[in-house]
């Protein structure tokens, strides 16, 4: 394993039991913003209401998913619903659930030992 | 005590400030470097009494002048200023023991001595004539204490006979800033020289031209370069009155007391009338409050620094650290909103007020610590998550300077590609279908 997939891995495994959700790759898979509410469901499900939302909703979900980064987690946007509404999706959509990696993984040790360099450990 | 070159240095640099101030006018501005050097020629010392006095004057100029054609030029500005009359004495104005040929020659103590008679003729003389109540001293025979508007119960004037001239506009100055700035405040200001040292007396002649700049009770308890060195940015930033003095200079137990004249005529020359601005009442406690809200502002960033960099210090988990840093970031931007408020520009170009560039330094120190501080933590998660926190600051910095989206992709791409090959990141799987938590 290797590259970009060591996150993608992360971002697949969180989104596994969401309905409609299906990480295949850091661009497509995202566009319709369901990934990153899913991630953020998965960690804070107080912060949004997953099961409220539906895959057609492009722009919604997307400045859902953003708006609530932004003020309850302290990750700054820096993208915009509009961009993953046009067919152009752009690349530092990976910023997002990267940040989101690292925000999880500050405040969970366990979580910060499974991902860092030791022996692989499997979890019963 | 100041020794004799030392104060020639101080006048010297007070000077060459003041006629700079006065060149910046000609056309095209000309500038002083070294006073003793340049005077030589004649050609800026004309074109300075040509700004002061409005006339043209003749002057030999071009790239072949010789030390005739220096000792003409200076000759020219010294028969323009013997034919100007003072306008305490009436009768025209003696150039004791200044030649020509020794300004050609560039001697500090003559140059000196000359720039300070055109100072004292055109500046301070001209300044304090003007002021009504001080009338009486330039006519009074005898001593000249009573008939002024504000008796401080100083000794009667003796008649000095070479230095009356000098004697009246110098009482007549001092008289001005009894006036309008000492006697609020009780303040003694006897002279232009030690009465001057702790900045106090610079401080309430700001205070009265712009009460809501000054606070008086703080300043009393300040240390002396601190007063001057406010004094002076804020004549300079709110005022517009041209810096002429340096804090050193003056906190020294026998200040220049020409130097410190030239600075003064300076403030009685933009505002004669420092009270006469009452319809700006409101507006002066308005700008008060400001400035009040500024500084608390201030102490709480200077406060905030502390404790960060107390904090960054303190030994911990990297959960802890985290912990710590969230809890600042969080005290961070509820203060931000208020701050970016106050420091909205004030002036024009966008230029802010001193309190301001202090609040906004100390402020942007904090944003700066605070980051670095993000970037040390997210570096320092275990294996491939540092990896990922170093690039991912890099990256959003690069966006951030608009580097194009290409670009960026690439650096993504590549360098992620390449760091995190070298890690092998082994993803538990429950067998069952469950999720890492």
């Amino acid at each position: 394993m290797g590259s970009l997939k060591a996150l993608q891995e992360w971002c697949r495994i969180q989104c596994e039991n969401y309905s409609d959700v299906e990480v295949r790759d850091m661009s497509s898979s995202f566009r319709d913003g369901l990934a990153f509410c899913a991630i953020i469901h998965r960690h804070r499900p107080d912060l949004i209401d997953f099961d409220s939302l539906s895959k057609e909703n492009v722009y919604e979900n997307n400045r859902l998913a953003f708006e609530v980064a932004e003020t309850e987690l302290g990750i700054p946007a820096l993208l915009d619903p509009e961009d993953m509404v046009s067919m152009k999706v752009p690349d530092r959509l990976i910023f997002l659930p990267a940040r989101l990696l690292l925000l999880l993984s500050s405040y969970n040790h366990k979580l910060q030992s499974i991902l860092g360099d030791r022996p692989t450990q499997r979890v019963a | 005590m100041q020794k004799g070159n030392e104060q020639e240095a101080v006048q010297k640099r007070t000077f060459t400030k003041w006629i700079n101030s006065h060149l910046a006018k000609y056309k095209p501005p000309l500038e002083v470097n070294d006073l003793f050097e340049d005077i030589k020629d004649g050609v800026k010392l004309l074109a300075l009494l040509e700004v002061l006095s409005g006339q043209r004057l003749p002057c030999e100029q071009g790239r072949q002048l010789k030390r005739i054609h220096w000792v003409s030029n200076i000759g020219t500005a010294l028969k323009f200023l013997e034919g100007r009359k003072s306008v305490y004495r009436g009768s025209p104005i003696k150039l004791v023991n200044i030649h020509a040929t020794d300004i050609a020659d560039g001697r500090p103590s003559i140059v000196l001595g000359l720039i300070w008679t055109i100072i004292l003729y055109f500046q301070i003389e001209e300044l304090t004539s003007n002021l009504p109540a001080l009338q009486a001293l330039s006519n009074s025979n005898s001593s000249v204490d009573s008939t002024a508007s504000c008796e401080t119960g100083s000794p009667p004037m003796k008649r000095k006979v070479v230095n009356k001239f000098q004697g009246n506009a110098k009482k007549a100055l001092l008289r001005w800033v009894q006036c309008t700035a000492a006697k609020q405040f009780g303040i003694e200001v006897k002279d232009f020289g030690p009465s001057w040292r702790d900045g106090v007396a610079f401080q309430a002649v700001v205070h009265a031209i712009r009460p809501d700049l000054v606070d008086m009770e703080v300043v009393r308890r300040r240390k002396n370069r601190e007063n001057l060195e406010e004094a002076f940015a804020l004549a300079e930033n709110e005022l517009g009155i041209p810096r002429l003095l340096d804090p050193e200079d003056v906190d020294v137990d026998k200040p220049d007391e020409k130097s410190i004249m030239t600075y003064v005529a300076q403030f009685l020359k933009h505002y004669p009338n420092p009270q006469h601005s009452e319809g700006d009442g409101q507006q002066d406690e308005v700008r008060f409050i400001e400035r009040k809200i500024l500084r608390e502002l201030k102490v709480f960033v200077d406060q905030l620094e502390r404790d960060l960099l107390r904090a960054q210090a303190t030994e911990g988990s990297l959960t802890d650290k985290y912990q710590a840093f969230k809890n600042f970031h969080v005290q961070y931007e509820m203060k931000k909103k208020q701050t970016d408020q106050l420091l909205q520009p004030v002036h024009k170009e966008g230029k802010l007020s001193v309190d301001q560039a202090l609040v906004k330094q100390a402020w942007d120190r904090v944003s700066a610590r605070l980051l670095d501080w993000h970037i040390h933590l997210d570096k320092s998660l275990p294996g491939p998550l540092g990896v990922i926190g170093a690039w991912l600051h890099r990256a959003e910095m690069a966006l951030r300077e608009d580097i194009p989206h290409q670009h960026v992709h690439e650096e993504t791409a590549n360098v992620l590609h390449r760091k995190l090959e070298q890690h092998k990141v082994r993803y538990l799987r429950n067998p069952h279908g469950g999720i890492i938590n």
